[in-house]
């Protein structure tokens, strides 16, 4: 280190400026020149390294302590030191100091020999941190403006993130999300939507989308990746829960009483995470995860659906193309419990707890006008139903870390459900029937898993599996179809099913690729009766055990190569299929052994766009709704029966997708292409009169094939201060099946359906919203005619925001089902106005629906056969009063 | 922190004041908007003779595997997307200072920005306020300072033991060299960890920003700050237009530099 040579000098000089009491001064080197950036200290103590002051010299070499900065210094006597990097430092005294005096104090430095300039090296060592990659965050404050709207709302305008209106699913760059999760906690699994339906916006925090999310903590990293999933990180409040109560009260039309009361109640803390919602309303609303009104199933529901038995025998009902919430003339009761209790750091039990209760009005009327074989008919059906649902449900989870490095877990799910559907038919209207469809349900699901981790990246799994579905329906119409002198008929059907599972999984990564193999068996067991009749006779029987077994082995390898991902996976299986007709004395056996391989890749274009495509082949079983011989009647005027065959189809799909999402421009595209076709498919022999409908399915080792196609365009434009979107969707089926007698018929189906959106984002309280809807649908046999539909939809909203407390929206939408008939429109109103006092706990809304008081709706739509209009009844004008309170 | 110490000692023998001599201070720039913080590897680069330095946050890649290792879940507050730390097409954020000159001239990004900009604007000035604790970093001893920097409060410790007037990022101007600068709220730390002093020039040198981009136009502060103002519109605006229930959307700005007031009074 440098020599210090010390100079002790003491200066006085008195500057007669009485207002100038500072210290100040200048540095030069040996040579006279003025030396700027030199560091001027002041200490306490010579020979101490801590400062109290400092200033640096300006480019003429001067500087200056004013009075004002160093009046705070105790001492009476302070050092001034002049150090610059390169020169010998200098420090000079000042004894015993006077505040009244001003100091000018000069220096002069001597550059510093240069072989004394050493080089020194000192090295550290960087904290260990590896960051997780995978997670994005966002504050749900910047999107929203503290209204009353719950978090699917908030989550619904996520740049990456897009929300299916009708089933609530939530997928993030394209993917299905596998849960919400609740400050890390998966309260919900895949009925994620009870959480994002309900939990209010201002309860959350944040919002984070966790890419490669893995719910065994186990398998993290190891296992695939690509599983996406959201979680809501929720606001610490003083208390350790919260929750919200929303009633609403008010009058529709005929002076029936309105209501939507919802309770809503949150509870956090390190031993015990719970959300509980119940909520009542008879304003078409559906609170629940299942869907009675329509036949949509949840994703949990789709994911299963693999184990349940089939439901034979439906109700007749149509989808809307309103939404759900004017054609749901519904009364619903719903509850619903979840928690997480965490008892010690190595268990933890989960519970959901469901009850469901709706009584749900449909009065329906199908007009079909049929041309088949060059003749023409008309069928007409009024329908009156009243479809009574009510479901138990309990489910129970228990993990248990047995050791640092395995998990075992048990999942067990009790589900009772009873549907009672009487219905009034009116038939052509001549004939008057009336009936009631009663279904049970009963579902028993347990699976037991046990997770070892064998070491940073290899894990194995073993897996037993069992489920038990019990669906015994009943379905009695009056008078009967079949014999004048009988009451009635009744049909009953019962499917059960039993599936039973075992396997090991293999899983096992490294720093480029992963991959997963698993071995098992799987036997499923799906007995059927059913039987048809009257007080005269039966008309007819059914009775056969289906059962299906798999030994498979499937393996999965996923490739990271700079900007491309590869992954193949194959699916390896011995399938053999037993079927016992026991009536007719009847088996068929098959054994086939199946390979199905699937190829992905993905190509990262750019840090906002990648393509990727997918290409695979798969043999399936097909389902045993297609194996009973002899005819089940449906309702009023269609029986099923069925020439079953125990062959496989053979499917093969290809798709390519595009996905741009440029926040920087504020465009985003995605648009995906898609080619299906299947081998070996059961089509339909209809027999069509007036009166009777009689379908028989059989097995022809024939092609389907589908071309779907759709783009989806967004730009923010800065001149017009809007958003534009373009969505458009497109897909040609040819499918074939024998009518009346016909030869095979060749079909096509071509469907377009093309939106465009425009919402303005203007700085005046006044803003606008406008979608317009375009659907062109052609059905049609070869050498026949088309039956060709036109329609036009489009919806209109005001928004106006005076001020932070107020808000309004007046929404109209407008419906042309069927361009040729242009006296038949559709136009709906509603508004809705709300009051949020600020930082208040409360809020109010008033909202008015269906203004203009339509009472039904009308659809149109096209097959190889006919058109078909359907026109049901709507949720007539209502209005409500809505008062909310957060705690 | 274990600390190594491997003192090298070389005895060079320097006629005239031909070759220049070089100070590479290296620091890890920790981002801690809570839960897990973000680490990236940075470097200053002083030259003694041109009185210049430059600063560069070589990012997460650099860093070598042997020096990382694993942490747990996330389980706290905000987590900053690092995807754009690993995917700047080879950009790295880099801040020049010429103190004869009373300049900065950075290469960074601009909130909204795809590429980034060279912005030229005048050293900032920098209230120091030296307070009395002491700390011993990497065994030199160092003093506590305090200053407000755009919107933010820093302690920096900085030892007298190096005279270099520099520290990384934008700060500069204290009696020593700054080792480490941490924000008040503790989500900006700059600490250093290898430390080499006089180093001759046949390993190092400093290319001016101009020359390095030379087919990049060099903007204004005041562009900066205009820049990020329409972008920050534009977003806001964009979000307004695909919300369908909020009408009211607030951007906010969770960089290093919060408010740019400094520049828009006028230093």
């Amino acid at each position: 280190m440098g020599t210090k040579h010390f100079f002790f000098l003491l200066l006085f000089t008195v500057n007669s400026q009485l207002i100038a009491q500072d210290i100040s001064g200048e540095v030069k080197d040996g040579n006279g020149k003025k030396l700027p950036f030199v560091n001027i200290l002041i200490k306490e103590k010579e020979d101490s390294k801590k400062i109290i002051f400092f200033t640096q010299t300006d480019r003429e070499g001067k500087f200056i302590f004013y009075k004002k900065t160093i009046i705070s210094i105790e001492n009476d006597s302070i050092y001034l030191e002049a150090s610059l990097n390169g020169y010998n430092e200098v420090i000079k005294m000042i004894r015993q100091r006077e505040l009244t005096k001003t100091y000018n104090i000069n220096f002069i430095l001597q550059r510093l020999q240069v072989q004394k300039l050493q080089e020194i090296i000192i090295v550290g060592k960087i904290p260990k941190f590896k960051i997780s990659k995978d997670t994005i965050s966002f504050k749900v404050k910047q999107y929203v403006d503290g209204s009353e709207t719950k978090i699917e709302d908030v989550i619904k305008n996520l740049p990456g993130i897009d929300v299916n209106s009708t089933t609530g699913e939530i997928l993030y760059k394209g993917k299905s999300i596998e849960t919400v999760t609740l400050d890390g906690d998966n309260l919900f699994g895949f009925n994620y939507t009870l959480g994002t339906k309900n939990i209010n916006a201002d309860m959350v925090e944040q919002i984070e989308a966790i890419d490669n999310y893995a719910e065994n903590p186990l398998l993290k990293g190891i296992e695939q990746g690509g599983k996406v999933s959201l979680n809501l990180k929720l606001k610490k409040n003083k208390t350790n829960y919260s929750g919200n109560i929303t009633a609403g009260f008010g009058m529709f039309d005929l002076d029936k009483i309105a209501t939507d009361i919802q309770g809503n109640f949150l509870t956090t803390s390190a031993a015990l995470k719970s959300f509980a919602t119940l909520s009542q309303n008879n304003i078409g609303i559906n609170h629940s995860p299942f869907d009675y009104f329509g036949f949509n199933l949840s994703i949990e529901q789709q994911k299963e659906s693999n184990y349940f038995a089939k439901k034979n025998l439906h109700e007749t009902i149509f989808t809307n193309a309103v939404t759900m919430s004017r054609a749901n003339i519904n009364n619903q009761f719903f509850g619903n419990y979840n928690a997480i209790f965490k008892l010690n750091p190595k268990l933890s039990v989960k519970t959901n707890i469901y009850y469901l209760q709706d009584r749900i009005n449909i009065n329906q009327l199908f007009q079909n006008n049929y041309t088949i074989n060059n003749q023409n008919f008309v069928t007409k059906d009024n329908t009156f139903i009243t479809k009574k649902p009510q479901q138990y449900r309990g489910d129970l989870e228990i993990k248990y870390n047995t050791s640092k490095t395995s998990l075992l877990e048990y999942n067990l799910r009790l589900r009772q459900e009873n549907i009672k559907i009487p219905t009034i038919i009116i038939q052509n209207e001549t004939e008057d029937f009336s009936s009631i469809l009663h279904t049970k349900d009963f579902y028993l699901k347990q699976n037991l898993l046990w997770t070892k981790k064998l070491s940073d990246g290899k894990a194995l799994q073993v897996s037993l599996f069992h489920s038990f579905n019990d669906l015994p329906q009943t379905s009695s119409i009056t008078p009967s179809v079949f014999d004048e002198n009988s009451i009635n008929d009744i049909q009953e059907s019962e499917f059960k099913k039993t599936f039973l599972e075992g396997k090991a999984t293999y899983l096992g990564s490294s720093k480029r690729d992963k991959y997963t193999f698993t071995f098992g068996a799987n036997l499923s067991q799906s007995p059927f009766v059913s039987r048809l009749f009257n007080s005269e006779n039966t008309i007819s029987e059914n009775k056969f055990d289906y059962s299906k077994s798999n030994i498979f082995n499937t393996g999965v390898y996923n490739f990271s190569y700079g900007k491309w991902q590869i992954s193949p996976s194959y699916s390896i299986r011995l399938l053999n299929q037993n079927l016992e007709q026991n009536i007719e004395n009847q088996e068929q056996t098959q054994n086939n052994f199946i390979f199905e391989p699937t190829l992905n890749l993905k190509y990262k274009l750019n840090s906002v766009s990648f393509l990727s495509t997918n290409l695979g082949y798969n043999q399936n079983t097909n389902t045993e709704q297609y194996f009973f011989l002899n005819q089940v009647l449906m309702n009023n005027r269609t029986t099923v029966s069925n020439l079953p065959s125990l062959n496989l189809q053979n499917s093969q799909r290809y798709s390519l997708l595009y996905f741009n999402n440029d926040l920087y421009n504020q465009f985003q595209l995605n648009a995906d292409i898609s080619y299906q076709k299947s081998t070996g498919n059961y089509f339909t022999n209809q027999n069509i009169t007036e009166n009777t409908t009689q379908i028989e399915y059989f097995f022809l080792p024939q092609d389907n094939s589908n071309w779907n196609m759709n783009i989806q365009v967004s730009k923010y434009i800065p001149f017009i201060e809007s958003t534009l979107k373009l969505i458009s969707n497109s897909s040609i089926s040819n499918f074939k099946n024998i009518v009346n007698n016909s030869a095979l018929r060749l079909n096509e189906n071509q469907f377009l359906r093309n939106s465009f959106f425009w919402k303005t984002a203007f700085d005046i309280p006044i803003n606008f919203e406008n979608t317009i809807t375009y659907q062109y649908s052609n059905s049609k046999s070869k050498n026949l005619s088309a039956f060709i539909n036109k329609s036009w939809q489009n919806t209109f909203r005001i928004i106006l925001k005076p001020n932070k407390k107020w808000f309004l929206i007046v929404s109209s939408d407008y419906y042309l089902p069927n361009i040729e008939q242009s006296e038949q429109q559709f136009y709906f109103l509603d508004a809705t106005l709300r009051h949020k006092p600020k930082n208040k706990k409360w809020g109010a809304s008033f909202t008015m629906r269906n203004i203009t008081n339509e009472n039904n709706f009308e659809q149109v739509q096209t097959s190889d056969i006919s058109t078909t209009i359907f026109k049901s009844n709507l949720l007539p004008r209502y209005f409500l009063l809505n008062l909310m309170w957060n705690f | 922190m274990k600390i190594l110490i491997n003192i090298a000692l070389f005895l060079t023998f320097i006629f005239g004041f031909g070759q220049n001599q070089y100070s590479e201070i290296k620091y890890y720039f920790k981002i801690n908007n809570g839960g897990s913080p973000v680490i990236l590897d940075c470097a200053l680069l002083y030259n003694e003779n041109d009185n210049k330095s430059t600063f560069i946050n070589f990012g997460f890649n650099s860093i070598p595997e042997e020096q990382k290792t694993e942490i747990d879940d996330i389980n706290g507050d905000l987590l900053v997307n690092v995807e754009k730390y690993d995917d700047n097409n080879g950009q790295k954020p880099e801040y020049q200072k010429f103190f004869l000159k009373d300049s900065l001239v950075s290469h960074e990004s601009v909130y909204g920005e795809k590429k980034y900009h060279v912005i030229l604007e005048k050293l900032p000035t920098l209230r120091w306020e030296i307070l009395n604790d002491t700390l011993n970093i990497l065994n030199f001893k160092t003093q506590k300072a305090k200053v407000n920097f755009r919107g933010r409060d820093y302690f920096a410790w900085f030892s007298t033991e190096i005279k270099i007037s520099d520290g990384p990022y934008k700060f500069y101007g204290l009696p020593g060299l700054i080792l480490k600068i941490q924000s008040t709220d503790s989500k900006y730390t700059f600490e250093v960890y290898s430390v080499k002093l006089n180093i001759s020039e046949k390993h190092f040198s400093i290319t001016n920003l101009k020359e390095k981009y030379p087919n990049k136009k060099i903007i204004s502060i005041n562009d900066k700050v205009n820049l990020i103002k329409k972008n920050t519109e534009k977003e806001r605006k964009f979000r307004l237009s695909n919300n369908p229930n909020a009408t009211e959307i607030k951007i906010e700005h969770s960089g290093i530099e919060l408010n740019y007031e400094d520049v828009i009074n006028g230093n």
